[in-house]
């Protein structure tokens, strides 16, 4: 399933672990993740993983899903930052799209190590495919999963590049490679998960 | 109506702020009268220097600039305002950067209580393929050459989307719009500045 888009991160220069199950993959973080200070950014394969709770026991975690907004600035400066991507090419580019900017600034400054968990179904074939995915699929789902009143919310099909105040499509980032100074590491799990 | 009209009236339909300056000169005072009692962070920006905006906004603001001796860091990501530019700016209103290191552009996605994008006429292309092209090619090969990276780009013309150790264009971040939380004012010039 991964042989591709592990070959073509791994030339980019990512870190790259595969695994069969959701269950694995969090059995992994919660072994390389000790002691640490630890931001999540909002992301449903994250909450969905239980790993606020599986790192929370040995590490100091901050989330603002769980304990409210102002946990957006203080998981700013851990050394350790977790999210997911809305879309990944098989040709190795990492795709997100963000409204309040906090998930995919910590992506690309700001920790010693970033972890990016990614299901089976962020991938597609080319960047073209991928950002496709993120605008089309991911964001109106993430718009109604939030209760925008966009377009793309109301009648859940695609993307209308809308210019409504609720838009929660503002920035878009592609992580061509990993942000020097800072090591990043894509999970990849050979199951559905997240939006 | 003009290059500069169109862009300035694409940026307000997608919710950013504008204002556009005949001269460097008037933009510097504008943005000198604009900004007073703050702490500011500097993107690295060839255009920002040309302006002599950090000898301006440090005699009555407290300025972070990597280009000026401070290190990058906590005091630039977490100032109240962020200055930078952009490495190019579609007559449609999308802003492109392109970065390496990534606190130049993690900054304008977040953090600040405003960011003000400084842009000269040079960086405008008709449409968003265009303006990614010159911040392919324009932009980050001249930015190369200026930190003298080992990279082909340097010797030759153009982008060669290399793997190289010293590769600098890591991040593509490109904003449809004001991110939700901090106001964002674009800067046009009619001028060329920077790269």
């Amino acid at each position: 399933m991964f042989d591709t888009v592990k070959k073509n991160l791994e030339a980019r220069g990512f870190s790259v672990r595969t695994f069969a199950t959701a269950a694995e993959a969090a059995a992994h973080l919660n072994g390389a993740i000790d002691g640490k200070t630890v931001g999540f950014g909002g992301s449903v394969t994250l909450k969905d993983m239980g790993l606020y709770e599986l790192l929370g026991s040995h590490n100091e975690v901050h989330w603002h899903w769980v304990n409210g907004p102002e946990e957006r600035q203080a998981a700013m400066g851990t050394q350790v930052y977790l999210s997911s991507a809305n879309g990944l090419a098989e040709t190795g580019e990492i795709i997100n799209i963000d409204g309040s900017g906090n998930r995919v600034a910590s992506t690309l400054y700001g920790h010693e190590k970033v972890y990016l968990v990614i299901g089976r179904n962020k991938l597609a074939p080319t960047y073209d495919e991928a950002l496709w995915r993120a605008r089309n699929i991911a964001s109106p789902k993430n718009a109604q999963r939030l209760g925008k009143k966009t377009p793309c919310a109301v009648k859940g099909d695609r993307c209308y590049d809308c210019r409504s105040p609720e838009r929660i499509c503002r920035g878009l980032v592609v992580l061509w490679a990993p942000m020097l100074g800072m090591e990043t590491e894509v999970i990849l799990v050979d199951e559905d998960l997240g939006m | 109506m003009t290059s500069l009209e169109r862009t300035a009236a694409a940026l307000r339909q997608r919710g950013f702020a504008v204002s556009v300056f005949e001269t460097a000169e008037a933009a510097a005072d504008y943005l000198d009268a604009s900004i007073d009692g703050r702490t500011v962070g500097f993107g690295g920006s060839q255009t920002l220097e040309a302006m002599d905006l950090w000898e301006r906004l440090r005699t009555h603001n407290r300025v972070f600039s990597h280009l000026h001796g401070f290190p990058l860091g906590p005091e630039a990501a977490g100032a109240q305002v962020y200055v930078t530019s952009v490495n190019g700016l579609a007559e449609t209103g999308e802003v492109i950067n392109i970065d390496g290191i990534g606190n130049r552009v993690a900054s304008t996605l977040y953090g600040h209580e405003k960011v003000y994008l400084v842009a000269g006429r040079n960086k405008i292309a008709p449409t968003y393929d265009e303006a990614l092209l010159r911040a392919r090619n324009v932009a980050a090969p001249k930015n190369a050459r200026r930190k003298q990276m080992k990279t082909p780009c340097v010797q030759g013309d153009r982008c060669y989307d290399c793997k190289s150790p010293e590769r600098i264009c890591r991040a593509l971040t490109v904003l449809w719009a004001p991110m939700l939380g901090m106001e964002t004012e674009v800067v046009l010039i009619d001028r060329d500045l920077g790269y």
